[in-house]
């Protein structure tokens, strides 16, 4: 009897030891930013997004920080082609993938083409239901919390009037993005019971023309508006100028834009645009360059910060930029 | 079994069980726990995520539904942006679509600021006061079309409409919009659920109202955080909170899925008892399982352990057997286990014991015969010591009388020396007399021959002579007192003799020394005494002659001279009287001898007697340690007479004893 406990003890401790340092290793494994021979491929759904470019050079940067090689093709806006690109990454030796989905419903198909790769999803958020702890993750910025930031500065800017009139020019219709942002705003006013009039809510397709068309359509309900909230600077540039083109005073109505691009800088600068929010692409890129590299080596995203419970997605804050702070981003 | 001190035999098969079933029962109730605790979380989780893909589905089916429909109005305002139709062929384009839409039957409808309307002639639409209604303030924030918030139709039913502004370029406000019924999202909402026991509502998350609920009173209401159904308030509260994960609200769980394009929010819910039905069911068949398999088991382990341990019984009890002394039993061995070894051990135990019983039983019986016989031996070994113990006093007695006769022997014979050395001395005065009387008899004769010569004078000395004849006479007799004392005297010592001769005889070989010496004396005593009564005669003789000298003298005294030759012839009888008296002397002398030789002999035999009395001590002392040792032979033969009876009852108690072991 004595033996038999005995055996079970050591057997026990065994089992433990065993388990103690096969943690050891995963944490060590994970532990490490070296991307020593880490070879990732960025497939970007295109060449001409201002703010990807700049995502893109971060994540560029980071990866020659950590030693790993990183290639970079563009899927031309085809699902098809990026599909292709996917299923061609395990041959062409690569160890992860850095991805900006054409379209957030093929998150799936695509997942299915990178096999066993681990693929890091940035910009463009899929579902939830579709990405996978520890393989198919996505980095990117807590969309409602750029538009809290939009509706609270703007808020306080107009004096936090009990009423408003708000105009909220959305990106593209599918963009998982825009409802978010734009949901965030109405759900800031909504809880602080600001009486909400929103006079015009419409997709401006990200596009600062598109704006310019919608917000002249607007301009024929004869309807007053306080502020013009855009999912993103472009936009807002557009109704800057509509704004402009139509006599408005931008410092009276204000308008708030996303993303801090250097057109939403020089804006802010000269206080046509009230505020922008930084989707702060050094803190993205280094993410998803570490969530890369961890994923590579088989490891986890937990050591990565901003990283969610479930493993499945890695937060990189929002920074408001105001003319007090906008010159740090510019 | 027999019980010994009342000691309860425990069995090895419940010992077995005792240890085994608990095990058993322990792991498969822990199976059990595991598997159910295992099953309920991931029926648990199958459930939320059957729950989540139930929601995800309607969710998809309203919006596809919403979509279809948006695109279809959608359609209709492309084509009159595009074609900027006139009034009466806007009109028409209305009347076409009329009834195309089952779900927007009265099909879309185009307003414009300035109150005009444009509706199919047969549509049912309520125009009044256009530009106060809600569907043209919504329209009025857009472009593209979408639906804005629900409200009751004329006709009472709950629609919703989708509503843009015409972007036609002509400057004009002009808002087209279309109605859906909202039938056929409640369809969706309460039918199209894809879980079992699952139920789903609709909110408008804008104003809290239900748009569609299983429960119609429910519908158009408010969700409220203050609703006394726990579900709802928490569901509310949830909302309010705007967090959408899935989760557990009072027993249920809750899932949320906003509808894209509305401002709606599927809510879709599941009692955990519905869950947990599953798992309770799953969990009561794996107890049911469990108890059938322990029941099982414990069946197989009875079974096997029986099995196995069956052998060990017919050991078990060949053992009992063997405590019980029965080693006539065969020991069955079978099965090349450690009991099949324990069989075969037994077995030649059993065997070997067996040898060994009746090798013992064999010995014990011997044992018993010699121990018979010994006890036997020693009680005649007994008895014969104690005849020997017997004689021995006997012996001993008799040595004590042979002792005292030796005493008195001695005594008699110190006795005898004493009266020896009396007629020594007696013999001595006797032999002095002699000599006085030789030396007389020599005077007498020189008186004779002096006689002779003075004839003469003899008559003057005849009367001399004859006094000292008379004297010669008296002489004589004195010396016949002093020979018949010395013939007693003999007598006595023959009597001595004889007596001594009769102990010496009685002393045996001892005493046979002296016998020949009492023999000696005795013959020496005879010899005195024939001496005697010869010197008796003699002088006798002596005295007859004495008395004819005397009567020869006074006859010669008248002859003297004639009687000078008698006289002659008398000093030749002197002479011969000299020589008889010296013969008497030398007899004397040597009857002085012998007495001096009885008196050695006497004296020898006082010493010898007082050796020999000596020696019957030691002999005394010798038999009487001969008498203890007979003793302590006889008790050491009754010692070992009780030993060997002992012996005998040992060898006859281990006989029964070993009598008892059947072999």
């Amino acid at each position: 009897m004595k033996n038999r406990i005995k055996r079970s003890m050591a057997f026990l401790l065994c089992a433990v030891l065993l388990t103690v340092s096969l943690t050891a290793c995963g944490k060590s494994g994970s532990g490490s930013f070296s991307g020593n021979g880490v070879k990732i491929l960025m497939i970007l759904h295109a060449d001409d997004d201002g703010f990807l470019n700049t995502l893109a050079d971060a994540i560029v940067a980071k990866a020659k920080e950590v030693g790993a090689t990183i290639d970079i093709v563009y899927s031309q806006n085809s699902t098809e082609t990026q599909m292709e690109q996917i299923a061609g990454a395990a041959s062409g030796g690569y160890d992860a993938i850095i991805c900006r989905l054409c379209d957030t419903s093929t998150a799936l198909q695509m997942e299915n083409a990178a096999g066993d790769l681990p693929v890091v999803f940035i910009n463009n958020e899929p579902e939830s239901d579709y990405l996978k702890g520890d393989q198919f993750v996505y980095v990117g910025s807590y969309e409602q919390d750029a538009g809290a930031f939009q509706a609270e500065y703007i808020w306080s800017g107009l004096g936090k009037p009990s009423t408003l009139n708000v105009i909220i020019l959305m990106g593209e219709k599918l963009h998982a993005a825009a409802p978010k942002r734009t949901n965030a705003v109405k759900y800031y006013f909504l809880d602080n019971k600001v009486n909400v009039n929103y006079v015009f809510v419409d997709n401006g397709d990200w596009s600062d023309s598109v704006a310019y068309d919608k917000l002249n359509v607007f301009k024929i309900t004869g309807q007053p508006f306080d502020c013009i909230f855009c999912n993103n600077d472009t936009m807002a540039m557009g109704a800057i100028k509509w704004m402009k083109d139509n006599g408005y005073d931008t410092h009276k109505l204000l308008v708030a834009g996303i993303d801090a691009t250097n057109e939403g800088c020089a804006a802010v600068k000269d206080g046509d645009l009230y505020m922008t929010v930084l989707q702060d692409t050094t803190g993205q890129g280094n993410a998803a360059v570490e969530s890369a590299v961890a994923l590579a080596k088989g490891g986890s995203v937990a050591s990565v910060s901003g990283v969610s419970e479930d493993h499945k997605y890695i937060w990189v804050p929002f920074v408001p930029v105001t003319p007090q702070n906008v010159d740090q981003y510019n | 079994m027999e019980k010994v001190n009342g000691k309860r035999h425990a069995k090895i098969k419940n010992k077995l069980l005792l240890f085994l079933v608990p095990a058993v029962v322990a792991t498969i109730l822990i199976l059990v726990l595991i598997s159910g605790y295992l099953s309920s979380r991931s029926m648990t989780q199958m459930a939320t995520s059957a729950l989540n893909s139930s929601i995800s589905n309607q969710a998809d089916n309203i919006e596809a539904w919403l979509n279809y429909n948006l695109q279809n109005f959608s359609t209709v305002k492309q084509l009159v942006e595009k074609d900027k139709p006139s009034d009466s062929e806007l009109s028409a384009i209305m009347d076409a679509y009329y009834g195309f839409n089952p779900y927007c039957k009265n099909g879309p409808y185009v307003a414009t600021k300035a109150g005009k309307v444009f509706k199919a002639s047969e549509s049912t639409k309520n125009t009044d006061n256009v530009t106060e209604q809600e569907w043209f303030k919504q329209g009025m924030t857009r472009v593209n079309m979408v639906y804005g918030s629900t409200y009751k139709d004329v006709d009472g039913t709950n629609v919703i409409s989708a509503s843009g502004i015409i972007n036609d370029g002509s400057g004009e406000l002009k808002i087209m919009a279309a109605d859906l019924s909202l039938d056929q999202i409640s369809i969706i909402v309460n039918s199209k659920v894809k879980m079992d026991q699952a139920a789903s509502f609709l909110v408008d998350i804008t104003d809290k109202t239900i748009l569609a609920h299983r429960d119609k009173n429910r519908v158009s209401t408010k969700l409220d955080t203050s609703d006394s159904d726990n579900l709802m308030s928490a569901i509310a509260k949830k909302v309010n909170e705007r967090n959408y994960s899935t989760v557990t609200l009072a027993n249920n769980v809750v899932a949320f899925k906003p509808i894209s394009g509305t401002d709606w929010i599927l809510i879709s819910y599941v009692h955990n008892s519905t869950i947990m039905k599953d798992v309770t069911k799953l969990v009561t068949t794996l107890a049911v399982i469990g108890v059938i398999a322990i029941v099982l088991i414990v069946l197989l382990i009875n079974l096997m352990v029986t099995k196995v341990i069956a052998p060990l019984g017919g050991i078990t009890k060949n053992i009992t057997d063997m405590s019980a002394g029965d080693f006539t039993i065969d020991v069955r061995h079978e099965g090349n286990d450690e009991i099949g070894l324990m069989s075969d051990k037994v077995s030649e135990f059993v065997y070997s014991m067996r040898n060994m019983l009746s090798v013992i039983n064999d010995e014990s019986k011997k044992l018993k015969e010699q121990s018979d016989n010994s006890d036997t031996v020693s009680k005649s070994m007994y008895e014969a010591s104690q005849s020997q113990s017997e004689a021995m006093k006997n012996l001993n007695s008799t040595v004590d009388q042979l002792a005292v006769a030796v005493n008195e022997i001695a005594q008699s014979a110190t006795t005898l020396a004493m009266v020896v050395a009396d007629t020594r001395d007696n013999s001595n005065q006797a032999n002095e007399s002699m000599k006085e009387t030789v030396e007389i008899s020599k005077k007498g004769r020189n008186d004779m021959e002096q006689l002779a010569d003075a004839m003469q004078y003899i008559k003057s000395s005849n009367d001399d002579l004859v006094t000292s004849i008379n004297e010669v006479g008296k002489a004589s007799e004195e010396i016949t007192n002093i020979v018949g004392l010395i013939s007693e005297i003999a007598e006595q010592t023959n009597l001595l003799s004889l007596n001594a001769s009769i102990e010496a005889a009685r002393a045996g070989e001892s005493g046979k020394g002296f016998a020949v010496v009492a023999t000696e004396i005795g013959k020496l005593a005879q010899n005195s005494a024939s001496s005697a009564d010869s010197i008796a005669k003699l002088i006798n003789d002596v005295g007859k002659a004495i008395d004819s000298v005397v009567a020869q003298a006074q006859t010669s005294a008248k002859n003297i001279d004639t009687n000078s030759e008698l006289i002659q012839t008398a000093v030749q009888t002197f002479d011969r009287i000299y020589q008889n008296i010296e013969k008497s002397n030398e007899l004397i002398e040597l009857m002085i001898k012998d007495v001096e030789k009885v008196d050695d002999v006497a004296s020898n035999v006082a010493a010898i007697s007082e050796e020999q009395a000596a020696s019957t001590d030691e002999i005394l002392e010798t038999s009487r340690r001969m008498v203890e040792q007979a003793n302590s032979i006889t008790k050491n033969s009754q010692d070992v007479a009780d030993n060997s009876h002992e012996l005998a009852n040992t060898s006859e108690m281990l006989t029964s004893y070993v009598q008892k072991f059947k072999i």
